[in-house]
């Protein structure tokens, strides 16, 4: 198991070297590029800048865990506009292409979102025909699509048995999840749903969860890792059974309002206690 | 849990072995209103679907698997002695902790074996069991023994069948190995 935290927890106004500098000294293996988040890695970042990035992430001692994007929420695949379904496409198809280019076998996607005026059956069918399609194309990079369960922000999805079946209908080899702990909320127990998703199980994101805490304005329910109310024991025992000893990756709020660096530390020594099992 | 290839294919080779109810294979035994936990029953019954007798027919083939038991009958009780007695293999499965729940803490759902493969199962209510000397813990939960083999006997204070029929692999495999042992 190796532990990573995603570049989009840098701190604002930061350049990438400063920031890969801290993720390195705070003890992680690898760092998780957010597509169209930072300056440093976006849509219209060429093949070279994307290979510099590369040697950057390389000089600092660390390597790419996966290529996540930070899109998905204004192009999602499942929009009835077929100009923002055809935009969702592309930079999914450049997060393959930029995951091949940064040596990485995994990306990151938020496959749907419910809307009010977007319903849920619509949602489903153009995720699955697009997942589809976008699996093949990810199978020639050889590089594995993970859908994230955002469960509660993207109202899909909603339980484990629910995208199991999800993916069962996709169908595809190169299409799994990627499984975050702190998603789950007051849904369900994470154990749960990585013994359910066993294999198909791309990536793991950690943080903690306050289930009894709504999202309301910016009172989040997310909190640091053994802040929170998931069973971490029983999650690491959950990873274990059903062999999973791929990359952890940090996806944290900044919660600090003083010494932002501070997180990365602190996170790093809980990742650190998780993966070894002392609790 | 990782599961080599030569595991697999031994894993598959038993299913087909209990799936087509050899003669001299294992006996499910349905203990009837005696059996407390139906649903494990019908797991077991998953696999060895051709296997089941009833409480009060005489078992064939070298092992017993008992599911969901509370107290044995005497009848039952003296088939078991009978059979271990003869060379054969019984795997107890005692379903008495369903009247003493009680959540550990931390809670890690899984009761963790150790014989004769390594598997993690979830827990059902288990039972914890106290090893007599020269019994041999073959699986703890939350650092308490909940399964022993003595002998040919194996006690199970923490029922399975329910995982079998959820289709946990672990549970599959487990029980795989501990029926292939049975014709050892």
């Amino acid at each position: 198991m190796q532990k990573s935290i995603g570049d989009n927890l840098i701190p604002d106004g930061w350049s990438l070297e400063k920031g890969l500098a801290l993720i390195k000294k705070a003890g992680f293996d690898g760092v998780e590029l957010w597509l169209g988040e930072k300056p440093w890695f976006k849509m219209d970042t060429s093949d070279a800048g994307v290979r510099e990035l590369l040697r950057k992430v390389r000089e600092a001692g660390l390597t790419v865990s996966d290529v996540a994007n930070s899109l998905d929420w204004d192009e999602n695949l499942s929009a009835r506009d077929p100009r923002v379904q055809a935009a969702a496409r592309r930079h999914i198809e450049r997060q393959i292409e930029t995951a091949q280019l940064l040596n990485t076998d995994a990306i990151l996607v938020v496959a749907g979102v419910v809307t009010e005026s977007v319903p849920y059956n619509e949602v489903y069918r153009r995720c699955v025909d697009g997942l589809r399609s976008l699996g093949d194309r990810a199978a020639q990079a050889k590089v594995k699509i993970g859908c994230e369960n955002c469960n509660s922000e993207q109202r899909f999805l909603l339980s484990p048995r629910e995208f199991w079946q999800f993916l069962n209908e996709v169908n595809h080899p190169w299409v799994g999840i990627h499984l975050d702990v702190g998603n789950i909320h007051d849904t369900g127990f994470a154990e749960q749903w990585i013994e359910i998703q066993g294999p198909r199980i791309t990536r793991v994101h950690l943080k903690d969860v306050m289930r009894h805490r709504g999202r309301c304005g910016d009172q989040s329910v997310y909190t640091n890792i053994f802040l929170g109310d998931n069973n971490w024991p029983a999650i690491r025992a959950a990873l274990d059974k059903v062999g999973y000893d791929g990359w952890v990756i940090a996806e944290m709020e900044a919660r600090y309002r003083f010494a932002p660096d501070q997180q990365f530390f602190d996170t790093a020594a809980a990742m650190d206690r998780f993966m070894a099992g002392r609790f | 849990m990782r599961i080599s290839r030569r595991e697999f294919l031994a894993a598959c080779a038993a299913e087909v072995h209990i799936r087509a109810g050899c003669p001299d294979g294992a006996s499910l035994i349905d203990l009837g209103s005696a059996c407390l936990l139906p649903e494990s029953l019908a797991g077991f019954r998953s696999v060895m679907f051709r296997s089941v007798m009833a409480g009060n027919q005489t078992p064939r083939g070298v092992g017993l698997v008992i599911p969901g038991a509370g107290i044995l009958s005497e009848r039952m009780a003296g088939t078991v002695r009978q059979r271990l007695r003869s060379g054969g293999s019984v795997l107890l499965e005692s379903a008495v902790g369903l009247a003493k729940r009680g959540m550990a803490s931390p809670y890690v759902p899984y009761v963790d074996f150790t014989w004769p493969v390594r598997a993690q199962i979830r827990e059902f209510y288990p039972l914890p069991l106290d090893p007599r000397t020269g019994d041999r813990v073959i699986a703890t939960f939350a650092h308490q023994p909940v399964a022993l083999r003595r002998g040919r006997l194996i006690l199970l204070g923490s029922p399975v069948g329910s995982a079998l029929l959820a289709g946990d692999p672990d549970a599959h495999r487990w029980v795989a190995s501990v029926l292939r042992w049975m014709h050892t």
